[in-house]
């Protein structure tokens, strides 16, 4: 009768050994980065004002850039300005710009 | 008298030393009421985890700041959206990439990838100034649980898998132009 304590004691051991699991795991460290570019100058928009009706002005000029989200580029980027067809003399003109 | 002392101590030797354990000696010598029994013993021994970062690394490109906080979210899938005072650049937007991890271990086997619960701060290098810029909200593309930070996958008969990792970008305002880096963990274990 004494015994019964001492095996139970016993196959407990067994089993907590035999019941361990260990998790096998991994790890590792990766990079992160970004760039930060300095803009140009911007305004909310760019107005140039042309000689006469169905004038065209060309680059290079100084001009604002409209902060849309597709024409700000970093310091250096020379802008070009064509003016479509209008008949006013102020017109909202297309930029185009040269990375180079 | 002699004999029977021997015999004792014979059997006593063999409970010591364990041969009861024997089928053969368990079954001709039934010992002070013990009941053996056998059982099948088997285990199976798992290819270990590895994983290592493929590619160059999380990167969010080039970035715009302006006079107001932004953030810029790079998807796992290589994508970036801004927002706020943050903008991004269709032309001239730099090198963009999630980060991407090859991960090998038991074929078919299931597996979890913890992210970081915590920002990683990218510090500026070389001549930029400015604060280090917080990186948060890392995401996965493998299959999401119940926990924001753990994210779970299955290696393919190969016993190999990959998967990509993107988070947010906080950019402050009037960011210090220059580049920036930092680093983060990543932790995968078995399921």
């Amino acid at each position: 009768m004494k015994k019964r304590p001492l095996n139970a004691l016993l196959l407990g051991l067994l089993t907590s050994l035999t019941a361990t699991n260990a998790v096998q795991s991994a790890d590792t460290s990766a990079s992160a980065g970004a760039t930060i570019v300095v803009p140009v100058n911007v305004s909310a928009s760019a107005t140039v004002a042309c000689a006469g009706a169905n004038d065209r002005c060309h680059s290079p000029v100084a001009v604002p850039v409209v902060n849309d989200g597709t024409l700000i580029g970093p310091q250096g980027v020379s802008l070009s300005l064509t003016r479509e067809a209008d008949v006013s003399n102020a017109v909202k003109a297309t930029l185009a710009y040269d990375w180079t | 008298m002699n004999s029977r002392f021997h015999t004792l101590k014979f059997l006593g030797l063999l409970l010591t030393v364990g041969l009861v354990s024997s089928p053969a000696i368990a079954q001709s010598v039934p010992l002070l009421g013990t009941v053996l029994a056998t059982a099948n013993a088997s285990a199976t021994i798992l290819s270990p985890l590895s994983i290592a970062v493929s590619g160059a690394g999380m990167n969010f490109g080039n970035i715009v700041p302006s006079s107001q906080l932004g953030t810029v979210v790079l998807a796992p899938a290589g994508s970036r959206t801004a927002s706020g005072g943050a903008s991004t650049m269709a032309q001239a937007g730099g090198s963009v990439s999630a980060a991407n991890f090859a991960v090998a271990g038991q074929n078919n086997a299931s597996y979890s990838v913890a992210l970081p619960s915590l920002a990683a701060s990218l510090l500026p290098q070389g001549s930029a100034v400015g604060a280090p810029m917080l990186v948060t909200s890392f995401t996965s593309d493998l299959t999401a649980t119940g926990i924001s930070t753990i994210w779970t996958g299955a290696l393919g008969g190969a016993g190999t898998g990959t998967f990509n990792v993107g988070a947010t970008l906080t950019v402050g305002v009037n960011q210090g132009a220059g580049v920036y880096s930092g680093t983060f963990p990543v932790i995968i274990f078995y399921n």
